[in-house]
């Protein structure tokens, strides 16, 4: 019989609001543009693309979009900390 | 006195029925010059984002209209139309929460300035549901708002818009 794994503590309020503050923080001009001028895979582009097409043809019209999206963000709250 | 004021504060603590078409429909109703930016725009052009925001960029003259626009759905203004316009932004705030830019230009994270009136000149539309349509910028004027704040998920953003961008030139 196997062991049940550990529980996984979720990460603390402050944690979370130190990440939220490095997310949330403006980049220099030379920061900004090394983030978006670097060199796109095609791994990455397909990446990209291929979650546009799942998105777009599970939900094909901007107002499914929109209340995914809505729906997909509550969930998310609920199990935040 | 207090049961007159319980209804109204029962209105403002109870949960907001929102419902997103309407909401679109009420922007468009109200005459307000009001672009969708920022990631819902995003998610409706087909990236699966997630945000908590509605992000709109509105004329500066038009503040008072947006807000009528909107008072159906019990969305409160932080300040009044006048500091809202000489602060460049403000919020409406209930459950939802939109963020309002107001001013008539802003400049990207690299200084290029950027005019609402420019950007409105180059619109798009897209039918949000049925009969309802949502205003947002072009695709390249959109990734030039992306640049406004300049923050780690805008790049992100950016490099998944200039992915989409490339696909569509094909």
């Amino acid at each position: 019989m196997m062991n049940k794994p550990p529980l996984m503590n979720p990460p603390s309020a402050e944690a979370l609001a130190r990440v939220r503050q490095i997310a949330e923080r403006r980049l220099s001009a030379e920061e900004f543009d090394a983030y978006v001028n670097a060199p796109m895979s095609e791994d990455e582009r397909r990446e990209i693309l291929d979650s546009v097409a799942w998105f777009t043809r599970r939900y094909p019209t901007p107002g499914e979009r929109l209340a995914a999206a809505r729906l997909a963000y509550k969930r998310w709250v609920k199990g935040m900390p | 006195m207090l049961a007159d004021e319980f209804p109204l504060i029962l209105r403002l603590v109870e949960a907001s029925h929102f419902e997103e078409a309407k909401f679109f429909a009420a922007i468009a109703a109200s005459g307000a010059r009001a672009l969708l930016i920022g990631r819902r725009a995003l998610i409706a052009l087909g990236l699966p984002l997630l945000t908590r925001d509605y992000d709109f960029w509105i004329h500066a003259d038009d503040v008072a209209a947006f807000n009528a626009g909107v008072s159906g759905f019990d969305l409160f203004p932080s300040q009044s139309p006048e500091e809202a316009r000489a602060k460049g932004r403000y919020v409406l705030e209930n459950d939802e929460k939109v963020d309002v830019l107001v001013a008539r230009t802003v400049f990207t994270v690299d200084r290029v300035r950027v005019g609402f009136d420019e950007v409105w000149a180059r619109r798009r539309l897209i039918e949000v549901n049925a009969g309802v349509e949502a205003v947002i910028p072009s695709l390249d004027d959109l990734i030039l708002t992306k640049r406004f704040g300049a923050r780690p998920k805008d790049a992100e953003d950016i490099r998944m818009l200039e992915a989409l961008r490339s696909q569509e030139s094909k």
